[in-house]
């Protein structure tokens, strides 16, 4: 994750609070040519000092951040004020952080005095403080939100005694008050909650807090405080800017099981539930964590393959059956040659790819020749491998949908597509053979996560890459634009949602719309789907105005195979570069719907 | 602990923190002739010098510490 670039800068740096100060200041001008993300952090005590640990932790995730904080206390002013330093200073994402004991000292303080009823209301007034300023923030910029859950107070005096969790406790109040913010924040767009709480356990009660700065500086945390402060508001950034990977890569000797198969033989092997078989259990509990997110499972392992086949397939305790597995390198050809395999078998790049293998010289192989492979660096121990794999944050997604489990299983039946493909004596067969039934319609808050998810994630078939936030997006509607989904199932099981295109009235140009995204999820390229959605796309700019519709293509370094799109569907070139295209939307037949195509359009 | 112990490591901290060469911090660094050291500066200067040395100066004196010398004396007085 850390940028060979600025990879340098790290040697000696030892996690002091001192070296992190040095660190930023060096790195502040070093960062240049890094993905930029501008972060407001707004609080209601004192919280500036956490910029040079978020600035050190995001470099160390790749990211360049560009951080504002505001003056403590200010909120409410900074977020509802269209004209505030917020706003001015354009934020990406904007990081709230209010503690109880600002906003509400005096309630909380006589906690034990306010009834039932008045419980409630504390908990509904400030769920709808943070609904309110969600709101707010989102009528003014299209920035993330993220807003921290709170952490029950340390209030001397108020409570009988610390560490009983009863009905009535203060504790009791926040948990259900977190779960309400959470609520009331998530129905607002691309905003959410950010654990706080897991940050405060991570550091430790005794240690985050700073009686004395709190004091002298309205400044509540202490410097270890801020810094774990700075790695996990990193870490949830990053989530929120970039894609996970798709793919995780396992080795099987002494990585998915104890020993080696080949020695030990089926029954030798170590897997089950004592140590250390019940710590690859635990691996493999993890990788099937991820597959139902959506991660794809590959195999990559110098074995013989029946042997190993057998042992997946026979062996009582095995997690992980061969048809959780997309693809399977299994043979003694070298791990670079089989990752590389495994990306064309699942049509993904190979930066898409996370390896893990309990051998170092393996790992050490695959970094020197396949930099752009992610290799997770293993503990000694396998009882750390699980959670290596977790902390390894490559796979860390702010949204998962219910798309993303869907994928695993079309994934695995791809191979029978391919064989239909074989036996079908042309393309024309072959598409017609797998009995495609797409539906398609505008998008709207059921569909918008996993058109956004698609915006962030597709590279291959996508003519411009344009990164749209759902809040961008929001906005583009809001302003006129037509953005179109497509699901598509075929014969071998439903795809999920797997094409979106986007067109934007031009300002200015009266009838004249731009294609401002156009794009297919791989797994259904060659399938004609594009011509489908332009096909949509033309009817809906037609039926609002539209008489000519303007493609644009984006040359970027993974998207070439689109690169003749538009003059495919016989558009007119535009300049020399092939950027941008037109053609006429009349007659409207110009834009015909794949007949082998059984498409339903929901208005 | 003794003040040869404390310099060198102190100074590396006083270095980091402002952003100076070590050789240019002295007894005689202080706000006012140092523009990085300001309040905020301050607040990370402390927290860097009690977790360098493991002390924890009392709040008292936290806003005291207005010079390198006054926080080597502190160091001398407050550490194990």
């Amino acid at each position: 994750m850390l940028p060979p670039s600025i990879s340098p800068f790290f040697e000696g740096f030892d996690g002091s609070l001192s070296s992190y100060q040095a660190l930023a200041r060096k790195l502040d001008p070093a960062m240049a040519e890094l993905p930029e993300v501008r972060v407001a952090l707004l609080a209601s005590c004192t919280i500036e000092v956490a910029k040079s640990f978020l600035l050190v932790e995001g470099a160390r995730r790749g990211l360049r951040f560009t951080i504002w904080s505001g003056p403590y206390g200010q909120i409410e002013q900074q977020v509802l004020d269209a004209g505030s330093e917020l706003y001015a200073f354009k934020p990406d994402v904007v990081f709230i952080l209010a503690r109880l004991e600002d906003l509400v000292g005096s309630q909380v303080q006589g906690f034990i005095t306010l009834d039932v009823a008045g419980r409630n209301d504390l908990r509904q007034t400030l769920a709808k403080l943070a609904r309110q300023v969600a709101q707010s923030l989102r009528r003014h910029s299209a920035a993330s939100l993220l807003w921290s859950a709170y952490v029950t107070p340390r209030l001397p005096g108020v409570e009988g005694a610390s560490g009983l969790f009863g009905a009535e406790s203060l504790a009791a109040f926040t948990s259900f008050l977190n779960g309400a913010t959470a609520m009331e924040i998530e129905s607002v767009s691309d905003a959410r909650l950010f654990d706080l709480p897991a940050v405060f356990a991570r550091c430790g009660s005794k240690r985050w807090h700073d009686e004395r700065m709190s004091f002298l500086a309205r400044m509540p945390f202490s410097g270890e405080g801020f810094a774990v402060l700075g790695t996990c508001l990193a870490r949830a950034i990053r989530a929120l800017r970039v894609p996970p990977r798709k793919c995780l890569v396992l080795d099987l000797d002494n990585t998915m099981w104890g020993g080696v198969l080949g020695e030990a033989g089926l029954g030798g092997i170590k897997l089950g539930d004592t140590f250390p078989g019940n710590a690859h259990q635990a691996l493999q509990r993890a990788a099937q964590g991820l597959r139902n997110r959506g991660v794809l499972l590959a195999i990559a392992s110098k074995n013989n393959r029946e042997e190993a086949l057998d042992a997946l397939e026979q062996h009582p305790d095995m997690i992980l059956r061969p048809a959780d597995f997309s693809a399977m390198e299994i043979h003694w050809e070298d791990k670079v040659t089989s990752l590389r395999r495994i990306a064309k078998t699942l049509n993904i790049g190979t930066d898409a790819l996370v390896f893990v293998d309990d051998n170092p010289v393996e790992r050490e192989w695959v970094r020197k020749l396949m930099p752009e492979v992610a290799v997770i660096e293993l503990p000694t121990s396998v009882a750390g491998y699980a959670v290596a794999i977790e902390d390894s944050e490559w796979f860390d997604a702010a949204v998962v949908t219910r798309d993303d489990a869907l994928r695993v299983v079309m994934m695995s039946r791809q191979s029978e597509r391919q064989a239909l493909q074989e036996s079908s004596g042309s393309l024309e067969e072959f598409l017609n053979a797998l009995q495609m039934r797409a539906q398609a319609g505008e998008v709207n808050a059921e569909t918008i996560e996993r058109v956004v998810q698609l915006l962030a994630k597709t590279n291959q078939f996508n003519l411009t890459t344009r990164r749209h936030t759902r809040a961008d997006l929001e906005q583009m509607i809001a302003a006129g634009a037509v953005a179109v989904w497509m699901r598509l199932e075929d014969k071998f099981g439903d795809n999920g949602l797997i094409g979106v295109v986007i067109g934007v009235p031009e300002a200015g140009e009266a009838g004249l719309w731009r294609v401002d995204s156009l794009l297919l999820s791989c797994r259904v390229i060659g399938r004609g789907i594009e011509t489908a959605l332009l096909g949509l796309l033309a009817k809906q700019v037609l039926a609002r105005g539209g008489r000519v519709l303007m493609g644009e293509f984006v040359s970027s370094e993974r998207n070439q195979q689109t690169k003749d799109l538009y003059a495919r569907h016989g558009f007119e070139s535009k300049d020399s570069a092939g950027q941008i295209w037109t053609k006429a939307l009349e007659p409207l037949e110009n834009f015909p719907i794949p007949a082998y195509l059984d498409l339903t359009y929901d208005d | 602990m003794t003040i040869e112990s404390i310099q060198p490591r102190l100074r590396r901290v006083f270095a980091q923190v402002l952003g100076l060469e070590e050789s240019a911090v002295s007894d005689a660094t202080a706000p006012d002739n140092t523009p990085q050291w300001d309040s905020l500066g301050h607040l990370r200067l402390v927290m860097a010098v009690e977790q360098e040395f493991d002390i924890a100066i009392p709040a008292e004196q936290v806003m005291d510490m207005v010079s390198f010398k006054i926080a080597r004396l502190m160091i001398e007085e407050l550490a194990p």
